[in-house]
């Protein structure tokens, strides 16, 4: 066939001629790629041809040489350089000449250039091409579609390469951008094109920053393409100025005063979305910066130094007059607003809060005149900019000079609950979450907490968007009360693990439990997150409940344990895809909302409810199949019921063990193997010596996890120490295991990196390190025994020939300069125990000048080391940070 | 002189109308060889009369004193001053001991003084023969005699008890055998019963005494003798001595029975013995071995012994009260180890319940007192020094240990109190005192147990607060000593607080009993400090409290009132203004009468009570600093104080007086403070010499506070011209001379272009100090630096003075000395300033365009390397001053640990590591190797010096001078004014010293940006004003 007929079909509309086009292009691919290549930069470039034709060869083409994924085109681009130079020749000779001859727009073959370039120039090859490029800009023959679609072609560069690549040849490419944007330039096209490319320049032409004269011509250029009559070109060089300002703040005073203040309030103003946009983005942005600046500023402050950069405080300046503005932009709305545009009411909102966070209390005065005019209006929407202006300044003011102001408020927020408008109502009832979050005490008191709850209850009716900010505020609310009496309860017991009796929402805590419940329920739960969010304020409520709730609590385990086994029925009536993941879902919170009650549950009442959540929890691991997700879930539920019920958890073991085996197995998704981890720790300290018959087939497991290369890295560490556990919980028996273990762990402890800039490596490091620490800990002390027999026993002098090397290896860690506080806490756990277990005979011959160190470093670490010399070291039971689901 | 003449003479002394008369002759021929011997004679000759030898005794006491010492001539030219001719000294020696022993008491003190002067000075080198003369003695079968020579081998022994066993080589030999024959003695005169007999016995055991209580010499007293001192010391303590030995004696009189008094010196030996030698984990290292023999060698016996003294005092024996008291304090001591404890235990509650409680009573005494000498019965319950001798503290302290330290105790004894508090205290209002005082002792342990802790508010209301109203003044005190004690108690009723605070203030303002009002103040401070709510509810009495506080204070004029009052004038900082002019009114008078009345014995406690009040003035001067008003009307009162003890020279008050002064001149100046500025240069110059450093701080207030003011009058820094110069040019120490050189700069930046006429002197001061030899390297930086502030002050004018001054003893031009030495020091300028205003100095002289001494060229290469090396310092400086900063934000937490996890099992031991630990750097620093000192000092020098607290406009923290900048500034221009010195300056920079440079540089221009960045906040944020958008964008034009 031939290929001009083949590129034609392929946009057919007829199926069949299109299948057989793509099946054509397939197999010409596999049968000699280079020379199809060739043919279609030879289409490409004929311009006889017609133009859909061309088009259709040149995204041929590309996608020969580009995909999404970084790894494939990575591949592709091997493929490229691995192709005989006369083809390479020949294609980039045919699409460079390409340029400015299509009819269409975009240009395919600028696409084509800028994908062989990312293949070529990192490996500097076709060194002339931007020489090349700048020339069709700058020649005043060039025609317009040659400078379009060559300064595309240098967008497209700038976007995709490692800015680093083209350090050396930006003074070319700013040479061919900056020629496409000037002002004389007649074609708005050009101007567009250039100021893209310019945009994705930026990164890399940091030389020419550092440079006043060629700042200024830079500056100038984008300045006056902000002024372009043509929108498109307006926004992109505003697009320009918004992330120049982040990259190069120090060197903006300058233009600021003259130019972009003007400019951008400017194009705040303006009618078209689009433009004001960015002139709110320029402001963020500029907040943004200043919020880093002062913190640096105070940084520097507490260390007795200059900052490296300051601030120059623009926002703080222009605070007056950019607070109407945003305000006016706050009314810009309608009632349909779909969720999910962004437009300049919602970039006002939040631009309004992070001039808050950055100004802080300046920005009280300046925004209350416009609350004060218009919430009140007859206007919803000046009612609804009002209340959004006053939920947005909520934050970042000095909270004692804002109680007043939001006490003030309260009774017009409460009335506000009930307007007409749902929008209004929407943003009060954020606002309303806002307060309970940032200024609780000025709702916990007797004047506004029972009208509030009454009209934040009624609000769980009202639309899902109100009904689930509603929820959120329950959250901050439940959260502040409870924190407020255990403040009280510690001040009066002097202890600080007291449960309080009693708290501000007991009487009320029943029917709003009840009324979160029907709100899960609600057949439009699926919007706005309502129902995700309704489970989290149960969650938050029964966490942060009192003594005197714990009846409602109980209650609520019921009804959550029925919903379960509701749910898990439902399964085999799933029809849709989109049904299997509500069902997901629903699983997910049910399962998290188990958890949170669970560890309310006192340890009599547990055992009685344990059977029926174990059974609806088998069952969903049964039904889980593949979905890792549900996994993970249920497995976390386990482990809270481990907690809970301690060594009763025993009768379940042989049901749950295959499950267990199958999470730890579970490479591919790394989080249900490390819910499985923790399971097998959490078991340890639950079930004590009583594990031991389980210990041959985990600790199989969990070698082979380790082993595995292709297991996320991050379980690692959670299985080392979890070695730990185990030794603790089985003691001496542990010998069988531990000449594979302390193997595992010398070879563990020898770990390091050679990036020193790689923190997320560098963090990882502690995190294996503290892990192997916690593993000998648990071994020494296991293997010692309680405290009855005399020490040391036999056992505990097979780690004798280690010691060595466990000094060693704290010696290391702590030469190390970025070892984690932990590592040191656990090094001196371990001196301890070493010391416990052999007595201080083991000094003189192992201490070194940096165990002492290592034993003053830092008073948390003694705190530490005198909890471990007391008895066995505390255990930190799995941290109860809520499950974090996929909505 | 012959003896009869001596004895005429002697005697005229006695006659009062012939006395000057004698004693002027006796001043004549006490010179004369042979005297000293002739006087020795009349003491010893017994047919004279007692007063003629005792006139003659205390004459020879006070010559050898005086004269038996050789003395050095301190100039060649100066006379020999007189000595005792050895001719005559050694007669002396010779006669001395048999002198000592024939004579009667009166005369035989006297002596003792005489022989110990004699022994410190001439044993072992001139009298090697003492031991053996001593021995002759004690061998001899006269018994007579040994009394004698036991009190010359005490003597003999003192003079070494303080000393370290490296300087006991002397002693040890002698000891040797002298130990096993005073033991000896000592068992051989046991059964002897006779007052004879036991005086004997005290005087070996205080001879013991000596040689053990400081250092126990382990090799001359090995375990077998150290066995068999314990043996004869538990032989004595054992026997019980017959209520008919002290019948027929007043109480008072009874301790000073010879045989009581042995049993005191032998409790005495034990308690040491045990406290300091024989308390395993407690004792310095070399005494380790010793100390666990010895407890448990010792133990049982021992605390047997004890044992059975505590018994006789329980069977209503009489007991001297020192006696008691060692015996409660060993028993304190054996309640720490786990071994002793088990001897104890069986008895413990007895114990408490039969000696400690009787002894925590409200006593005869206590009660004698209390009616007729009030006054006297606080002084004694407020006298720490009370508290090492009295039984009722030891009884108070063993109650503690034993409820604190061992299991079950707390639990039993506390069954006990609440059976007795229960009692009807009307009825027997003396045992409830004790129970109360009991409970009150034990209250910081009740308050960390919890059931206790729940239950003490009850116990409160029902067993204290009644007693409050009782009719016994004395358990209305108790009522207000409990709550004082218990004022850390949770109070779950806000009600039950406020009654006991309105109780406290009833006792405090209306009662009858000076004591109930004493002690109502204290328990209603402690309330105050330890119960947030308190102070509210006090705050509308605050007025009446502070007020009748006033008339207490006056009334008793007791010190820990005074910090009482301070307390409530801290707390109440608000309500404190409308009164602060009443109550400094009468503080002022209370003053007053306290140095007025001051003579007498009490003295030492009226001037406490005195500076007690002086302070408190102060903290009123400080809580009302922002009143202008009202600090103008306190001036005058507070003027009056000053005046008075200023003008009675009460050196004693001087620190209070300059310290209310410095107070005065805080915020302002007023002209009678102007007028106590010159009282102050009087001061200074009639003796107020040695106050020069306690005036420094008004002094900087005086240039600082009002420079205008200062300026206008000449004399103001004429006098403090003079001030200095006298420090800097009399020997009054390099600490008061810093001080002078610094008040000196303080004014030369202070004062910056308005002092010019004094630059010359100054800087001739300065340098004058700096060619005579100085020792520390703070005196010589502060020198350098008066000249440096001067260069910074006017350079040209500085260098031209420096020029023309020239001072003796030296060649050299001064400047070139000056800068040598500044450069060679560059490492001596430490903290902030003194390395900012020498940075500010080098900066000066760089910029010097003409006229740069030729000094300055020479060391023109090392200018840049020292600022390098200041710049070093200040950076460390600026970083450590902000983590001070940062640390005192959040110093703030404490750890209160686990109480329950502190007592101790029956076999567990107290070990004190702290004390331990102290007690071993206490012998490392006697041994000359303590090496933390070193440590203290070798630190970077970052932090603070001591003098830069006198702050000048360069440490203000809005100054505007920055010495980076400034620097980078002097350079930049150079490099275009003056091209070629800017080269001679840099160019043999290392390049290493080229990199720092450079940083130096970065820093400064990162400091301005951060000065700037302020700048723009503070104005409200960056200045836009181009609200319009332009029509062109020409950024380059």
């Amino acid at each position: 066939m031939d290929l001009l007929q083949v590129l034609q079909n392929s946009v057919s509309t007829v199926q069949e001629e299109l299948e057989n086009a793509n099946k054509f292009l397939e197999q010409a691919a596999v049968q000699n790629l280079p020379q199809l290549l060739q043919q279609l930069s030879d289409v490409l470039k004929h311009g006889g041809n017609n133009a859909a034709v061309r088009m259709q060869a040149g995204i041929q083409l590309k996608n020969a040489l580009y995909s999404k994924d970084p790894s494939i085109k990575e591949s592709y681009q091997q493929r490229w350089l691995a192709m005989p130079e006369e083809v390479k020749a020949h294609v980039k000779k045919n699409v460079l000449d390409t340029l400015g001859t299509e009819q269409m727009r975009p240009s395919s073959a600028a696409q084509c250039v800028a994908y062989i370039a990312c293949a070529e120039l990192p490996q500097n090859q076709w060194q002339d091409l931007i020489d090349s490029l700048t020339k069709n800009v700058t020649n005043p023959n060039s025609t317009e579609e040659m400078k379009v679609s060559t300064l595309e072609a240098i967008g497209y560069i700038c976007q995709d390469i490692d800015p680093v690549i083209l350090l050396k040849q930006s003074n070319e490419i700013l040479t061919a951008i900056v020629h496409g944007m000037k002002k004389d330039e007649p074609s708005a096209h050009v101007r567009y094109a250039a100021t893209e490319a310019l945009l994705n320049s930026l990164e890399f032409t940091k030389a020419n920053f550092e440079k006043e004269s060629e700042r200024h011509f830079i500056m100038q250029v984008v300045c006056e393409a902000t002024q372009s009559n043509n929108i498109q070109v307006k926004v992109a060089a505003l697009q320009c100025l918004v992330k120049i300002m982040s990259l190069y703040y120090l060197y903006m005073e300058h233009y600021m005063g003259q130019a972009l203040f003007a400019i951008t309030v400017d194009s705040m103003k303006s009618e078209f979305d689009e433009v004001s946009l960015q002139g709110i983005e320029f402001w963020s942005n500029v907040c943004d910066e200043e919020v880093d600046l002062a913190i640096e500023a105070s940084e520097a402050d507490e260390q007795g130094r200059p900052p490296e950069r300051t601030s120059r405080f623009y926002a703080k300046g222009a605070l007056p007059y950019l607070v109407p503005l945003l305000c006016m932009c706050l009314t810009r709305q309608e009632e349909f607003d779909d969720d999910d545009e962004w437009n300049p009411c919602k970039a006002a909102g939040v631009c309004l809060m992070l001039l808050a966070t950055c100004c802080e209390d300046e920005i009280v005065p300046i925004v209350i005149p416009f609350i004060h005019e218009n919430i009140k209006s007859p206007d919803w929407k000046c009612r609804d900019a009002a209340v959004m202006a006053f939920g947005s300044v909520l934050e970042g003011p000095d909270p004692n000079n804002l109680k007043k102001l939001v006490e003030e408020a309260m009774p017009m927020l409460i009335g506000l609950l009930k307007d007409p408008s749902v929008v209004v109502r929407d943003t009060t009832a954020w606002t309303v979450g806002r307060v309970c979050e940032i200024l609780p005490e000025a709702v916990i008191n007797e004047q506004f907490l029972k009208p509030l709850l009454i009209s934040l209850v009624e609000g769980l009716n009202s639309e899902a968007r109100v009904a689930a900010n509603v929820c959120w505020a329950f959250s901050s609310l439940a959260e502040a009360a409870y924190e407020q009496a255990a403040e009280q309860t510690a001040q009066d017991h002097h202890d600080d693990s007291v449960e309080p009796p009693t708290y501000c929402l007991s009487s009320y805590f029943e029917p709003i439990i009840e009324k979160l419940l029907e709100t899960t329920d609600r057949p439009d739960g699926n919007q706005h997150n309502l129902r995700s969010a309704a489970y989290e304020a149960l969650m938050e409520l029964v966490k942060n409940s009192p003594k005197d709730c714990y009846f409602t609590v109980q209650k609520t385990t019921m009804v959550i344990l029925e919903r379960l086994q509701q749910v898990i029925q439902m399964e085999s009536h799933l029809q849709s895809s989109s049904d299997r993941v509500q069902f997901n879902d629903l699983q997910s919170l049910l399962c998290a909302t188990l958890q949170s009650v669970l560890r309310k549950v006192t340890p009599e009442d547990a055992p009685k409810v344990s059977d029926p959540i174990m059974l609806a929890l088998l069952r969903m691991f049964e039904g889980a199949g593949q979905a890792g997700g549900v996994q993970e879930d249920a497995l976390l539920a386990v482990s809270t019921l481990i907690e809970v019920l301690g060594e009763a958890f025993m009768k379940y073991m042989d049901a749950f063990k295959p499950y267990l085996a199958i999470g730890l197995k579970n490479h591919a998704e790394y989080q249900v193997c490390i819910a499985a981890v923790g399971i097998v720790g959490d078991l340890c300290r639950a079930l004590g010596d009583k594990v031991l018959p389980f210990c041959d087939e985990l600790m199989q497991l969990l070698m082979e996890d380790l082993s595995n290369n292709g297991l996320h890295r991050s379980v690692k560490p959670q299985i080392l120490s979890v070695f730990g556990d185990i030794a603790l919980a089985i003691g001496p028996a542990f010998k069988n295991y531990l000449e594979v273990i302390l193997n595992t762990l010398n070879q563990a402890s020898q770990v390091t990196v050679t990036d020193q800039d790689d923190y997320d490596m560098i963090d990882y490091l502690n995190e294996l390190r503290e892990a192997c620490l916690e593993a000998y800990t648990g071994i020494i002390q296991g293997l010692k025994g309680d405290m009855t027999t005399p020490s040391p026993t036999a056992d505990v002098n097979l780690m004798l020939p280690h010691i060595e090397h466990i000094f060693g290896f704290i010696e290391f860690i702590y030469m190390d300069a970025d070892h984690s506080d932990g590592c040191i806490a656990a090094s001196c756990g371990i001196i301890g125990d070493l010391l416990v277990a052999f007595g201080p005979t083991i000094l003189p011959m192992e201490i070194k000048e940096c165990t002492v160190l290592i034993l003053w470093e830092g008073e948390e670490a003694r705190k530490r080391l005198s909890d471990n010399r007391r008895a066995v070291r505390p255990h930190m039971c799995g941290d109860e940070t809520p499950h974090v689901w996929n909505v | 002189m012959d003896l009869n003449a001596l004895v005429g003479v002697l005697e005229a002394t006695l006659d009062p109308v012939q006395q000057q008369k004698a004693e002027q002759q006796l001043n004549e021929v006490h010179k004369i060889i042979g005297f000293g011997p002739v006087l020795l004679q009349v003491v010893m000759s017994n047919e004279l009369k007692l007063p003629t030898r005792q006139a003659g005794v205390i004459y020879l006491k006070n010559m050898v004193a005086q004269f038996w010492q050789e003395r050095e001539v301190e100039n060649p030219s100066d006379p020999v001053p007189f000595s005792i001719h050895e001719q005559d000294r050694a007669v002396i020696r010779e006669n001395i001991v048999e002198a000592i022993i024939f004579a009667p008491d009166p005369i035989r003190v006297q002596l003792t003084v005489c022989i110990s002067n004699i022994i410190k000075h001439d044993f072992p080198g001139r009298w090697a023969a003492l031991p053996e003369k001593i021995n002759a003695h004690l061998q001899s079968d006269n018994i007579a005699s040994w009394l004698g020579a036991l009190i010359v081998l005490y003597q003999l022994v003192k003079n070494y008890e303080y000393k370290k066993a490296d300087d006991r080589n002397t002693l040890n030999p002698v000891m040797t055998v002298f130990l096993p024959i005073i033991h000896e003695r000592c068992v051989l005169l046991r059964p002897d019963t006779s007052n004879e007999s036991h005086l004997l016995q005290k005087q070996i055991l205080k001879i013991f005494y000596a040689l053990i209580q400081y250092h126990l010499p382990l090799e001359l007293i090995t375990k077998q003798i150290f066995t068999q001192w314990m043996e004869v010391i538990g032989h004595i303590i054992d026997v019980e001595i017959p209520d008919t030995y002290h019948a027929d004696k007043d109480e008072e009189e009874r301790p000073e029975l010879p045989w009581w008094k042995c049993k005191k010196w032998a409790l005495h030996i034990l308690a040491r013995s045990f406290e300091r030698y024989g308390s395993p984990g407690n004792v310095t290292k070399e005494y380790n071995a010793f100390s666990e023999w010895y407890l448990k060698s010792f133990s049982g016996g021992i605390i047997n012994v004890i044992l059975k003294v505590l018994h006789r005092f329980q069977q209503k024996h009489y007991v001297t009260p020192r006696v008691l008291q060692q015996a409660l304090n060993y028993i304190n001591q054996a309640i720490s180890h786990a071994f002793s404890w088990k001897y104890i235990k069986p008895h413990m509650q007895t114990i408490i319940q039969e000696v400690l409680f009787p002894l925590m009573c409200h006593s005869d005494d206590d009660d004698e007192m209390w009616n007729n000498d009030p006054h006297e019965y606080i002084r004694t319950k407020f006298d720490i020094f009370e508290d090492f001798i009295s039984p009722v503290t030891a009884a108070q302290t063993v109650l503690h240990s034993a409820v604190a330290k061992r299991k079950e105790v707390l639990q039993k004894c506390m069954g006990f109190c609440l059976q007795m508090m229960a009692i009807d205290s009307a009825a027997n209002p003396r045992l409830k005192d004790g129970v109360l005082h009991m409970v009150g002792a034990v209250a910081d342990i009740l308050l960390k147990r919890k059931i206790y802790k729940d239950q003490a508010e009850t116990m409160l209301v029902t067993h204290v607060y009644p007693e409050f109203y009782n009719d016994h003044g004395f358990l209305r005190a108790r009522a207000c000593w409990v709550v004082r004690y218990f004022s850390e108690v949770q109070f779950k009723s806000e009600a039950n607080l406020i009654k006991a605070l309105q109780a406290v203030q009833g006792c405090l303002c209306g009662d009858k009993d000076l004591p109930v009002r004493v002690e109502a103040a204290i328990a209603l401070q402690m309330l105050i400090t330890e119960q947030e709510k308190a102070q509210d509810h006090m705050r509308p009495y605050v007025k009446s409290v502070i007020l009748e506080m006033l008339k207490i204070i006056r009334e008793t004029e007791n010190d820990d009132l005074t910090n009482v009052l301070q307390k409530l004038v801290c707390t109440y900082v608000d309500d404190i203004p409308p009164i602060a002019v009443e109550m400094t009114q009468h503080l002022a008078t209370t003053f007053g009468q306290i140095i007025q009345s001051e003579d007498g014995e009490q003295s030492d406690e009226k001037a406490i009570a005195a500076m007690g009040v002086l302070n408190t003035i102060d903290a009123i001067l400080t809580v009302v600093e922002d009143h202008k008003e009202i600090i103008a009307q306190l001036e005058g009162i507070v003027l009056q104080v000053v005046v008075i003890t200023l003008n009675q020279n009460v050196l004693e008050f001087y620190e209070e007086i300059l310290s209310l002064i410095y107070s005065l001149t805080m915020g302002q100046i007023s002209n009678n403070m102007w007028e106590v500025f010159a009282k102050l240069y009087e001061m200074f110059q009639k003796e107020g010499f040695d106050y020069f450093t306690d005036m420094m701080p008004a002094l900087h207030n005086y240039i600082t506070v009002d420079t205008p003011a200062f300026l206008s009058n000449p004399s103001h820094i004429e006098s403090i011209y003079n001030m200095c110069k006298t420090i800097m040019t009399s020997d009054s120490g390099e600490d008061a001379e810093c001080h002078a050189a610094k008040l000196l700069e303080v004014i030369l930046l202070q004062c910056k272009e308005h002092v010019d006429s004094a630059i010359p002197t100054f800087l001739e001061l300065a340098l004058e100090r700096l060619t005579r030899e100085i020792r520390t390297s703070e005196l010589r930086t502060m020198c350098l630096q008066v000249v440096i502030a001067a260069l910074y002050y006017n350079t040209a004018m500085t260098l031209e003075i420096l020029e023309k001054i020239s001072l003796p003893n030296t060649t050299e031009s001064i400047s070139s000395q000056f800068f040598k030495q500044w450069l060679h020091d560059t490492d001596c300028f430490l903290g902030l300033h003194d390395r900012k205003i020498s940075v500010l100095g080098l900066c000066a002289l760089m910029d010097t365009p003409a006229g740069r001494p030729t000094a300055v060229t020479e060391h023109a290469a090392e200018i840049i390397p020292s600022c390098i090396m200041l710049f070093d310092g200040l950076k460390k400086a600026y970083e450590s001053r902000a983590a001070e900063a940062d640390d005192s934000d959040d110093d703030e937490e404490e750890d209160d640990g686990e109480y329950e996890g502190e007592v101790l099992d029956s076999d567990e031991d107290e070990v004190d590591e702290q004390g331990n630990q102290y007690l071993e750097k206490l012998e490392r620093s006697a041994n000359g190797d303590d090496d933390d000192s070193d440590a203290e000092y070798s630190d970077d020098g970052a932090e603070e010096t001591a003098l830069e607290s006198y702050n000048t406009p360069l440490d203000a923290e809005d100054c505007t001078v920055d010495e980076y900048q400034i620097f980078k500034n002097v350079l930049q221009n150079l490099q275009t004014r003056d091209p070629s010195w800017y080269n001679t300056l840099i160019g043999n920079l290392t390049a290493e010293q080229q990199g720092d440079l450079k940083k130096v540089i970065e820093l400064a221009d990162k400091r301005k940006a951060a000065e700037e960045s302020k700048k723009i906040e503070q104005g409200g944020g960056y200045n836009f004003t181009q609200v319009s958008v332009p029509s062109t964008f020409n950024f380059g034009s």
